[in-house]
């Protein structure tokens, strides 16, 4: 069977601004991802991270109270049933940590630390009330602290989203208006067809092939250009903030699903065509 | 078989104005061949585009090809419009495309095969004396070599019914002959045939055509012989 000229709707070499818009959104769609799923692996590495995680700082000028303290602190959470896991942290540990801030050699007194874990169902409330006894004893949640952060992923992670979204919506509707276009501009040529016994789906078939076609090209433009990116701040991020396990960097299963955005954006191009060509059609006898 | 064309008081109206046809009531019988002339502006391409399903009437009913085409649905028009040929007044040749490609869209359209399609439009151009111009656009044609680029689009296909406006506007009169005498002897391989025509000269010279004459969108029918025609002159296919 062979198909109607393809240049009968949409003139071959006569090319519109479609690739460059899906370009475009494709650009701003595959940041916003990116954005959003390294985004969640901060916010679920900082959660996994903090989850239930307590220090109790004990601040003495003294070192031997000091150290009689942490004892004592150490001596109630291990003899009570509110925590797992706990351990003073070894000063020299506790040193290394401020060094950077202090200098090595800084003759300060430092605190003493306790790490411990809350068992489930235990609030912090409680240990706090248990080292009263204890009363240079300082108990904080590593989740309170990172509170505000954990707040402000899940909010800048929401917006990526509804940047992925919006893109999506306009590479759609731009879709569609290109479909409008071409109908009305070959308004005559449409009649023509359908006096001869061309079907709406026929008509339809010429513009949504080419659309497809041109959704494919500049959604993977932009998508070449979108990965470009992503590597370069990638790599920027990863040398200043090279320690922290939530550093946004994507892996292999995350570029997979970048990968699917040009064949998802020509896909749904193919269908905005469709649609609006049959709609706009059911409109004449 | 019963009628090609049926026509019951059909009435049509553009916009709120007064109507542009009335009362229309006329049967063709498969195999025959009418003219409709008119004075211009009597509604001879009105009536034309009622019967190829460009436009739908305001009242009546009409029948083609023994189908009820006001009720019949959208979706089932396209197999209707297939067995018909029609030449348009203004000819609504595809600029874009050669004369080749223009005739070979209703083959296209119905899915025939690359080879059937070349074989058909090339003996088809050589019947319109086009052959030498098949690759050439409509807007590098004479009026009078569109005209025929568009008749032979019209009848690639073998349609059952040929439906024509005016189509020997822009040929000289033995051009406009050998065009008849190719709708002729359609006709008489049993395609039925509606001409509109000015040319009152040329409906003169086939004396067994039938004349369907238009005056202020009625048909003038004293006789009653368009209403209701004899039988048929050949057998339908
Ligand atoms: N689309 C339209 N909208 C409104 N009025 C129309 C339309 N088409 C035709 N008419 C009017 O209907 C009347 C009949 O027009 P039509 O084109 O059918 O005449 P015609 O017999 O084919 O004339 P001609 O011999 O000049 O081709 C005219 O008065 C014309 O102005
Ligand atoms: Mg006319």
């Amino acid at each position: 069977m062979s198909a109607l000229p393809s240049d009968l709707l949409l003139r071959a070499g006569r090319r519109s601004a479609l690739p460059w818009v899906i370009a475009a959104a494709a650009f701003l769609m595959a940041l916003a991802a990116a954005s959003a799923l390294a985004l969640g692996r901060s916010a679920d590495a900082i959660a996994a991270n903090a989850a239930g995680k307590i220090t109790v700082s004990i601040a003495e000028g003294d070192p031997a109270r000091r150290d009689a303290a942490a004892a004592r602190a150490l001596a109630i959470l291990a003899g009570n049933k509110l925590v797992d896991r706990v351990a003073r942290v070894d000063q020299a540990e506790v040193h290394r940590l401020v060094s950077p801030y202090l200098g090595a050699d800084a003759d300060i007194p430092l605190p003493a630390l306790i790490d411990a874990d809350l068992r489930p169902g235990v609030a912090i409330g409680a240990v706090r009330t248990a080292l009263r006894a204890v009363s240079s004893a300082r108990v904080d949640a590593e989740g309170e602290a990172l509170a505000p952060l954990s707040g402000l992923i899940v909010a800048l992670r929401r917006l990526a989203l509804v940047v992925v979204l919006l893109s999506a919506l306009v590479a759609l509707l731009v879709t569609a208006m290109v479909a409008r276009a071409a109908l009305a501009a070959h308004a005559g040529t449409v009649e023509t067809l359908h006096g001869l016994g061309a079907t709406d789906a026929q008509l339809a078939r010429l513009v949504e092939r080419r659309t497809a076609m041109d959704a494919l090209v500049g959604a993977t433009l932009g998508l070449i250009a979108a990965g470009g990116v992503i590597l370069i701040v990638g790599a920027h991020l990863g040398t200043i903030n090279g320690s922290t396990g939530g550093a946004p960097h994507l892996p292999v299963r995350d570029w997979g699903l970048l990968m699917v955005l040009p064949v998802y954006l020509a896909g749904s191009a193919m269908m905005a065509t469709r649609l609006t060509i049959l709609s706009q059609l059911r409109r004449s006898i | 078989m019963s009628a090609i064309v049926h026509f019951e008081n059909v009435g049509l109206r553009y916009g709120t104005g007064a109507e542009t046809l009335s009362n229309l009531s006329f049967s063709l019988a498969p195999g025959s061949f009418h003219f409709v002339t008119g004075a211009s502006g009597a509604g001879k391409t009105s009536l034309l585009r009622l019967v190829t399903l460009a436009q739908r009437p305001s009242r009546g009913i009409i029948r083609l090809f023994g189908e009820d085409i006001v009720t019949l649905p959208r979706d089932a028009l396209p197999v209707v419009r297939r067995r018909l040929g029609v030449v348009y007044q203004d000819f609504r040749l595809i600029p874009h495309l050669t004369a080749f490609e223009n005739v070979a869209l209703p083959l296209r359209i119905m899915g025939q095969d690359e080879p059937t399609i070349r074989a058909t439009v090339t003996e088809m151009l050589d019947w319109v004396g086009l052959a030498p111009r098949a690759d050439a656009r409509p807007a590098t044609l004479s009026g009078g070599e569109q005209q025929r680029v568009a008749i032979a689009r019209a009848v690639v296909a073998r349609p059952d019914l040929i439906v024509a406006d005016e189509p020997t506007g822009n040929v000289d009169p033995e051009m406009s002959m050998r065009l008849f005498q190719l709708f002729e002897g359609l006709n008489r391989l049993g395609t039925t045939i509606l001409v509109a025509t000015h040319d009152l000269a040329l409906v003169a010279r086939f004396p067994s055509a039938a004349t369907m004459h238009l005056a202020r969108g009625s048909i003038e029918d004293p006789s009653g012989l368009l209403r209701y025609p004899a039988a048929p002159r050949r057998a339908y296919r």
